[in-house]
């Protein structure tokens, strides 16, 4: 169902730079992110129109307005949630967050775990320059203790999240970090942030010139990245250094950093494991002062079939699927069919009884009214409170087979079920067992 | 077998309207009898109203007054517009339900008890020093003592069930007494039953055996020599369904979907007394309705507004703490200009105040509560089935008009049912929609002349790729904009877009005399209690009428010109004056403010009385708390 793009030469960058103006402060590391980024998304072969850029608030959030593409820039901290409702009615859409520290880790940070939670298959860009930019320079969650700001002018006392750990705690799927001007490096990782099936999270240092200038020096200057970055890599033995003779090994439990030869050779190195989120823990724990700083992919774990102990199928696996559609349904970007529309409405209104009501009455178990009209009853009610909040419809994340079970417990719920409604339901369940989907609802499918 | 058919050894009196109450603790399953009782009735072909009323806490100690559950159903053989003011009939299952309820009942009411119930234990619990059964407290009342635990037992005792299953078939051997009382058909509450407790055959047994014991045993016992016949009512025919206001919210906004051609999607985060709706709309999801648990209301109104943005029917429900939370969302949606529905199932509050008590007290938020110039269309429901019509008229002004609207409803609408006749689809108004995808002469912010909306364009659309935002936009091309004549200008134009929405009003209806001493002017949940106290004062020959409004944002262009046809304009309403506030600002009319803060909705007799007291020509502003410290 693909639409035609809407230029028919093969994109160019150029074809996805804007006429807005770009208003960052001049030597800001955003700049080098969005080029990037402008360079990547013409090779993806998806059409322009179908990415959709989606940000909250900050400098850093500015990124959608440089971008031919769709795109919102919302409120602060909200993109994520912006984002899973688009998603989840244009499954066709690439669809990516960008974000700040303050943005997706202070204000935004529930909506951040829980769209990592249920990973959805978006790609989340988050801007550390470990600073509030737009503001002005008030220290960030990810600022390092002691921070001298103009709101902490003798030093921040909070302890700093690590946006990598904290994204492996909320068990995201695809977990990786880079650097504004690691312009090949960012590339690849953009690259493949795109490719992962659910929520991809990237991690880019970013340098704030204004106010927080050097924050990443280390990885950055020529003199000092090579001891200080750690480039991971699937399959390959921790190494770094100017001379690529320095590595990472366990012992203890511990990390610890060894120099090669004199008795310590690459096979005793650990070795990177990308489809292993604990061993991406341990590693996202790694750097300064004792360790160098990882970039790189720390995890991508194929959401189907399950991993780990949760056994999680989540949305990633249903939004893979061509075939997904707004919650399993026979829309897919499409009008429903008009003609069908007022049978529909009359199915709906009818509820989930009603031919039971009158079928009673032909029965003969309810004595006719004088008035010979009928009244239906239905056993929509307000409960005892315990009903309230655990009906009948529990609402989210449970898989198909619950859907289906609901489904047929709806038709025994009723008052009385009849027929048709019955082959309603069955017609919905038939269609989201094709489509092996049923949206967001799908998250959680271990949680049985 | 009992089928509502009575023997012939009792006497038959006829009754026009019986207002009933089934109170007991929390865990007697007085929701369920009542709804049965409902059902029973509806079938029985009588108008009715309900009123739920339960505790916040699912399980408040047993036998406490905090514990206390109660269901009203006012059913007649006329129109019913409430669920009844004074009791009729009361059933109280233990002292503390006595307690809380006895009240209400009218002299010489029925008052039904299950006397085992009045143990020490209980009186105690219910703080009663004496036993009310045996000290006179209670000879007004026509009191009728039953051993309910007993003789339900009695009729289960072959059925090998615990003693707790048994005790907690006491609900229906109530409901079968009642249902003899009043000629109920106990019928669809067996067919309820079997359906209910379908994978435990022995329950449905169990309550049908309690249910039809205690059928035979009114018929049967000595306990009482009259039953009551209430005959139908007359009412237009069709078919007829029971419904709650957020069934008919959550169906009126599917029928809405439907006739717009697009899917629905609601993001919500669970607060009493808006869950029902996300259940309801969970349960229909062949519909094209995708529903979204959210983490919070932000996320709930965040991801429905994505979902507008990629073209369906957004909506997000919530009460009262979760609309605190939306607004900034809500800002958002409306400088960006997308359809979006914003649902509040009004509560007692501020803050988490009384979760499950009704309230009107959201209407100013509703109106100014987000920064900056932020006007956003409000609608309110009147009745349980008038949530479907509102719910549908939301959706179409949203998508009409590109813009996020606000629908109104309250804890006693969206628990309350009445009998619905269910509407043809094709006499529903077609919404019709158009997504925008000619390239040629597109601009984000190109306005419709008529309406002022701007086009709905959907990521993918090949040619319209652009961008939305919260930043101030310029007026054609959406770029953002500083301009500081552009600002006004786009401050004035989404102003006038929303005043704009008055051609959708239909004219105001009057009930009553086109002029005279007093027009009682409501909005929300108050309509049945206001039309029933105008029914009976223009029954006395008062010259009083009676305006509802359903429009609050704008308001109904033929209102100012209504308002001054009367010497006077009252406002009753659950808050402590928040339209009269709006009416008087707007038609600089000197209209009077009544108001009740009681979590509970107003009683027919207290508008009635304060009608009275202003047509003798008293104009003070009065409360009912005033009257009823
Ligand atoms: C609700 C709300 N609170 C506060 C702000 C002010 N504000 C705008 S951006 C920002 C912090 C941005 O920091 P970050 O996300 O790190 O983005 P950066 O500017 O550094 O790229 C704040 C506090 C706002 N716009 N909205
Ligand atoms: S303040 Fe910092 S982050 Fe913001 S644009 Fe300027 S340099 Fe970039
Ligand atoms: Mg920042």
């Amino acid at each position: 169902m693909s639409v035609p793009s809407a230029s028919d030469q093969k994109p160019s960058k150029k074809d996805f730079v804007s006429d807005q103006d770009v208003r960052w402060c001049p030597g800001c590391g955003d700049y080098a992110i969005l080029s990037q980024v402008q360079k990547v998304l013409p090779e993806l072969g998806i059409a322009r129109e179908r990415f959709a850029f989606i940000s909250g608030i900050g400098c850093s959030s500015r990124f959608p307005y440089y971008v031919n593409t769709y795109g919102f820039h919302s409120i602060h901290g909200r993109a994520p949630a912006i984002a899973t409702g688009l998603k989840a009615t244009r499954p066709e859409l690439s669809v990516w967050i960008v974000t700040g520290d303050g943005d997706a880790l202070s204000i935004g940070g529930n909506h951040l775990i829980h769209i990592l939670r249920r990973n959805l298959d978006v790609n989340i860009l988050l801007f550390n320059n470990k600073i509030y930019g737009l503001t002005k320079g008030q220290y960030s969650p990810t600022s390092e203790v002691g921070k001298v700001t103009k709101s902490t002018p003798i030093g921040s006392v909070d302890h700093p999240f690590d946006p990598i750990a904290l994204a492996l705690g909320a068990e995201a799927s695809f977990v990786a970090r880079s650097i504004d001007v690691e312009t090949k490096h960012l590339q690849d990782i953009v690259r493949r942030a795109h490719h992962h099936k659910g929520t991809s999270f990237v991690e880019i240092l970013q340098n704030c010139n204004v106010f927080n200038d050097g924050a990443f020096a280390d990885v950055t200057e020529k003199t000092t990245k090579a001891d200080a970055t750690l480039v991971l890599e699937h399959g390959k033995p921790l190494i770094f250094g100017k001379n690529r003779d320095k590595g990472i090994r366990l012992r203890n439990f511990q990390p610890e950093v060894v120099a090669l030869g004199e008795g310590i050779s690459e096979s005793d190195l650990l070795v990177h494991d990308e489809r292993n989120p604990a061993l991406a823990y341990l590693i996202a724990r790694l750097g300064p002062p004792h360790f160098p700083t990882p970039i790189g992919v720390f995890t991508a774990v194929d959401p189907a079939p399950a991993r780990g102990s949760s056994g999680r199928l989540r949305l990633a696996a249903v939004a893979a699927a061509p075939a997904f559609a707004l919650g399993g349904f026979r829309w897919h970007g499409e009008d429903i069919v008009r003609e069908e529309v007022d049978d529909v409405v009359d199915d709906v209104l009818h509820g989930h009884d009603t031919d039971g009501a009158s079928r009673r009455v032909h029965q003969g178990d309810v004595p006719e009214t004088p008035d010979a009209h009928l009244v239906e009853c239905v056993g929509n009610w307000v409960g005892e409170p315990e009903h309230l909040g655990v009906g009948r419809h529990q609402v989210a994340h449970r898989p198909v087979e619950i859907t289906l079970l609901e489904l047929q417990q709806q038709v025994a719920f009723g008052d009385d079920a009849d027929q048709s409604v019955a082959r309603h339901h069955q017609q919905a369940a038939d269609t989201m067992l094709t489509h092996h989907s049923n949206g967001i609802r799908d998250g959680g499918r271990g949680r049985q | 077998m009992p089928d509502g058919a009575t023997s012939n050894s009792k006497r038959v009196e006829p009754r026009d309207r019986v207002v009933i109450r089934f109170a007991g603790d929390s865990g007697d399953g007085m929701q369920v009898t009542g709804t049965q009782f409902t059902t029973e009735s509806a079938l029985a072909g009588n108008d009715l109203a309900t009123l739920p009323d339960f505790p916040a806490e699912i399980r408040a100690p047993a036998g406490t007054l905090a514990g206390v559950s109660a269901f009203q159903l006012n059913f007649a053989s006329d129109e019913v517009f409430t669920p009844g003011d004074d009791l009729d009939v009361l059933v109280a299952m233990n002292p503390a339900a006595l307690k809380v309820n006895v009240g209400d009942l009218k002299p010489g009411g029925i008052l039904i008890v299950d006397r085992e119930g009045f143990n020490e234990q209980n009186l105690k619990k219910a703080e009663y020093d004496r036993n009310p059964l045996g000290d006179g407290s209670l000879d007004r009342y026509q009191l009728f003592q039953a051993d309910v635990a007993k003789l339900t037992s009695a009729a289960l005792k072959d059925l090998g069930l615990s003693a707790r299953a048994v005790f907690r078939c006491r609900n229906f051997f109530c409901l079968g007494m009642t249902s003899w009382l009043y000629h109920r058909p106990i019928g669809p509450s067996e067919s309820w039953l079997s359906d209910k407790f379908k994978k435990t055959p022995e329950l449905v047994e169990a309550n049908i055996r309690a249910l039809r014991a205690g059928y035979n045993f009114a018929e049967n016992s000595e306990l009482f020599a009259v039953s009551y016949e209430i005959r139908p009512a007359t009412i237009a025919p069709g078919k007829y369904r029971n419904i709650t206001g957020n069934t008919a919210t959550a169906l009126g906004f599917v029928a809405a979907a439907q006739k717009a051609g697009r899917p629905i999607f609601l993001g919500s985060y669970p607060i009493t007394p808006a869950s029902d709706i996300l259940h309801e709309l969970s349960g229909l999801k062949q519909f094209n309705v995708y529903t979204f648990q959210a983490e919070d209301e932000i996320a709930g109104i965040g991801a429905a507004l994505g979902a507008a943005f990629g073209g369906a029917i957004a909506i997000t429900t919530t009460s009262g703490p979760g609309m605190n939370l939306k607004a900034e969302t809500m800002g958002l949606a409306l400088a960006v200009e997308l359809p979006l529905i914003i649902t509040d199932i009004q509560r007692a509050g501020p803050s988490t105040g009384m979760p499950t008590k009704t309230e009107q007290a959201d209407l100013l938020m509703a109106m100014y509560g987000r920064h900056g110039e932020a006007p956003v269309p409000i609608l309110a429901a009147a009745t349980p089935a008038d949530c479907f019509a509102m719910a549908f008229e939301a959706v179409r002004i949203a998508v009409r008009y590109m813009t996020p609207v606000i629908l109104l409803t309250d804890g006693y609408l969206a628990n309350g049912a009445e009998p619905w006749l269910i509407p043809d689809p094709a006499s529903l108004p077609d919404i019709p929609v158009q997504l925008r995808t000619d390239p040629n002469g597109f601009f984000p912010y190109l306005r419709d002349q008529v309406t002022l909306s701007r086009p709905w364009v959907v990521p993918g659309t090949p040619g319209l790729e652009h961008r939305i935002g919260g930043l101030e936009k310029e007026y054609l091309t959406g770029n953002v904009s500083y301009a500081p004549m552009n600002h006004e200008q786009m401050i004035r134009v989404r102003a006038r877009k929303i005043a704009g929405i008055v051609r959708e009003i239909p004219p105001t209806q009057v009930l009553g005399p086109e002029t005279g001493d007093l027009l009682v002017l409501g909005w929300g949940s108050t309509f049945g209690a206001i039309t029933q106290a105008v029914r009976e004062l223009g029954a006395a020959g008062h010259r009083v009428a009676q305006a509802h409004l359903r429009y609050l944002n704008p308001l109904p262009p033929d209102l100012g010109s209504i308002l001054r046809r009367y010497r006077t304009v009252l406002v009753p309403e659950m808050n402590l004056g928040q339209l009269v506030r709006l009416i008087r600002a707007e038609y600089l009319v000197d209209a009077v403010g009544f108001n009740k803060i009681q979590g509970r909705p107003f009683k027919v007799s207290e508008i009635v009385s304060r009608c009275l007291r202003l047509l003798d020509g008293t104009t003070l502003e009065e409360s009912v708390t005033e009257e009823h410290p």
